[in-house]
């Protein structure tokens, strides 16, 4: 079930068409959105939660048209902005607390689903202190409690591991798999890296110039693609002589790096590996399979890397 | 194998599954949130001080005049007559009160409206139920109640009190319930004034300089010329003058349209066209500074 839908959307600004008819669908699960900055993306958000009257076109959110039932769809979708938002002078606790009571919790609720949002997020001790001296991290889990503690069917995440260390975006990386995986909350997530989104989205859709560019499940743009990396234990240049001798025996492979590269044609071809590697004496590492990357798709959609064979 | 006891257990993520409540619980809630905040509760110890200490500042007139009203009949004829006058001139209170008023007005109003759009929090309240317009005139809402109570309160002690002494209650009702449609009006212009210009300068710290000075400024101004339209009796420039500064046109207002007596002597008692005339000057004070504010929240809404 679509959690999403647009036809034909369009919103024109005075000078700038931010929404080319744009027809979309985002269905339940994590769907990471892709698009550079001006790529429509905010303007986007701002019609699915009913901010902005598109000038052609129309959404619906949930089942409701955010048009004329804005309300409806925002006591209903969670948003966390890509900016900060956050009042230096409150806790985490109270602020979070106000927000759900915004989103129409009764006082108990909200109270009670503050904690256990924070707790989920992370924030279990600092949640008391003023939100002014928090680090990035912290901001962003705060965010993104606020974003879900009305208990939300959909949440619009726009860049939420912007400004993140490495550590802190893979903590974030894993909560929005837990919340649309584990929580049954859809995720519209937003984000510049393609490679983030590979982790976590189920689904991709590609923005540019307020169009759609392209839409297609994850695993289909990350298909793997026939090949096996192999990693060889052994003296100074014995990945050539791996290489050497597998295409001897007819199988396409090729350097890469410090790997080799093999070709899987046939399942008996992994036996051959292992059989060369075993008869040279050397250490078999591994042999993994090779996914492309969304940054492989995106930058070369239609042809596959041609492969040159090792001489 | 026995469970060991004590053992905290994570049951993971449970959606809300209850009732939501509607927009109207929605707004009645940030309704009291806000009217909490006015006055410092549910924020730092230190933002306590300044309403509460305004308030207690704001009861002294008031417990003096109604202290004088209960010893009225133990003076002498003549300082009765002086006195009287004095003692039920009730929208003379929250006339000479009124830098206590704009200092409270002008501290608590960027708390309401500066605040979120200093941190952009705004934005979270857009992307939830209210709309901006609600948004705007529940903070408004709360910040007339807050300017309402802090001045109606001592003037209703005042007035329970002139109930029980030695006096015409007849005139003191009078002026006490017309001075009382004065203050709501009063507030709804220090409160749109005092919201529009915080929401403006977006910075605290310059929203309450602002809001300080554009309205003391002008009941200086305001005052002078009156002071000196009078002084060369010219009625006229005394009218249009006072149409300048809330206080003086609510003043204007209420004097003309209830034929009760003014606040400051230098203020020209208003014909009726006049009266007319300060009723559509009083809305303008609102509604310019409410379109404003609607504005410019509208405008902060960009995500």
């Amino acid at each position: 079930m679509a959690v999403v839908e647009t036809q034909g959307l369009i919103m024109q600004y005075p000078r700038v068409r931010a929404l080319d008819n744009l027809t979309l669908v985002i269905p339940e699960g994590v769907t990471g959105v892709v698009g550079v900055n001006g790529a429509g993306k905010s303007t986007l958000i701002k019609v699915l939660l009913g901010l902005l009257r598109p000038t052609g076109g129309g959404a619906r959110v949930l089942g409701l048209d955010p048009a004329t039932h804005g309300a409806q769809v925002r006591e209903r979708v969670g948003y966390m902005p890509e900016h900060d938002c956050l009042p230096a002078d409150v806790s985490a606790a109270e602020f979070v607390m106000h927000m759900a009571m915004m989103s129409g919790l009764p006082k108990d609720a909200a109270r009670e689903r503050t904690s256990e949002v924070l707790r989920h997020v992370g924030l279990a001790e600092e949640r008391h202190r003023l939100m002014g001296g928090y680090s990035t991290g912290m901001k962003q889990r705060a965010k993104l409690a606020q974003a879900i503690v009305h208990s939300p069917a959909l949440v619009l995440l726009d860049e939420p591991t912007n400004g993140l260390d490495p550590r802190s975006r893979d903590d974030m990386l894993s909560l929005i798999d837990r919340i649309g995986h584990d929580f049954g909350i859809s995720v519209a997530v937003t984000s510049h890296l393609l490679g983030e989104l590979e982790r976590s989205a189920d689904y991709i859709i590609v923005i540019d110039g307020g169009r759609l560019l392209r839409a297609s499940q994850t695993t289909e743009l990350t298909h793997t693609t026939g090949n096996v990396v192999v990693e060889v234990l052994g003296p100074l240049g014995c990945d050539r002589q791996v290489g050497q001798a597998l295409v001897e025996r007819g199988v396409t492979a090729w350097p890469s790096g410090s790997r080799i590269e093999v070709r899987v044609d046939r399942p008996e071809t992994l036996d051959v590996i292992r059989d060369v590697v075993v008869e040279l004496g050397l250490g078999l590492v591994r042999i993994q399979e090779v996914h492309h990357t969304l940054e492989e798709v995106f930058d070369r959609p239609a042809e596959p890397p041609t492969p040159a064979v090792a001489r | 194998m026995s469970q060991p006891h004590g053992v905290i257990h994570d049951i993971g993520y449970r959606p809300f599954t209850g009732r939501r409540q509607g927009t109207g619980a929605i707004a009645a809630s940030l309704y009291l949130t806000s009217l909490r905040h006015c006055f410092g509760l549910g924020r730092s110890g230190k933002s306590k001080v300044i309403p509460f200490l305004i308030f207690a500042i704001m009861l002294i007139p008031a417990l003096v005049l109604a202290g004088m009203l209960i010893q009225l009949h133990k003076m002498s004829m003549s300082s009765q007559a002086d006195l009287f006058g004095p003692l039920s001139n009730y929208f003379g209170y929250p006339y000479w009160t009124q830098l206590l008023i704009t200092i409270f007005a002008a501290a608590q109003a960027p708390v309401l409206f500066a605040r979120d759009l200093r941190y952009r929090t705004i934005v979270l309240y857009f992307a939830r139920p209210l709309s901006r317009a609600v948004y705007v005139l529940v903070r408004l809402g709360a910040l007339v109640t807050a300017l309402f109570a802090i001045i109606a309160i001592p003037m209703a002690i005042w007035y329970a009190v002139a109930l029980t002494a030695y006096v015409d209650t007849g005139e003191q009702s009078h002026n006490f319930w017309t001075a009382m449609v004065g203050v709501v009006v009063l507030v709804l212009v220090i409160a749109a004034f005092s919201g529009m210009i915080a929401a403006l300068t977006t910075r605290a710290g310059l929203a309450v300089a602002a809001i300080i000075i554009a309205l003391m400024v002008t009941s200086g101004i305001v005052t002078a010329l009156l002071g000196a339209a009078h002084g060369s009796h010219n009625g006229t420039l005394g009218l249009v003058v006072a149409a300048f500064n809330p206080f003086t046109a609510v003043a204007q207002l209420v004097t003309g349209v209830f034929t009760t007596p003014a606040p400051n002597p230098d203020l020209p008692h208003p014909s009726a066209a006049w009266a007319t005339a300060y009723a559509v000057i009083a809305l303008v004070w609102i509604l310019g500074p409410v379109w404003v504010l609607l504005l410019r929240i509208r405008k902060a809404a960009a995500l």
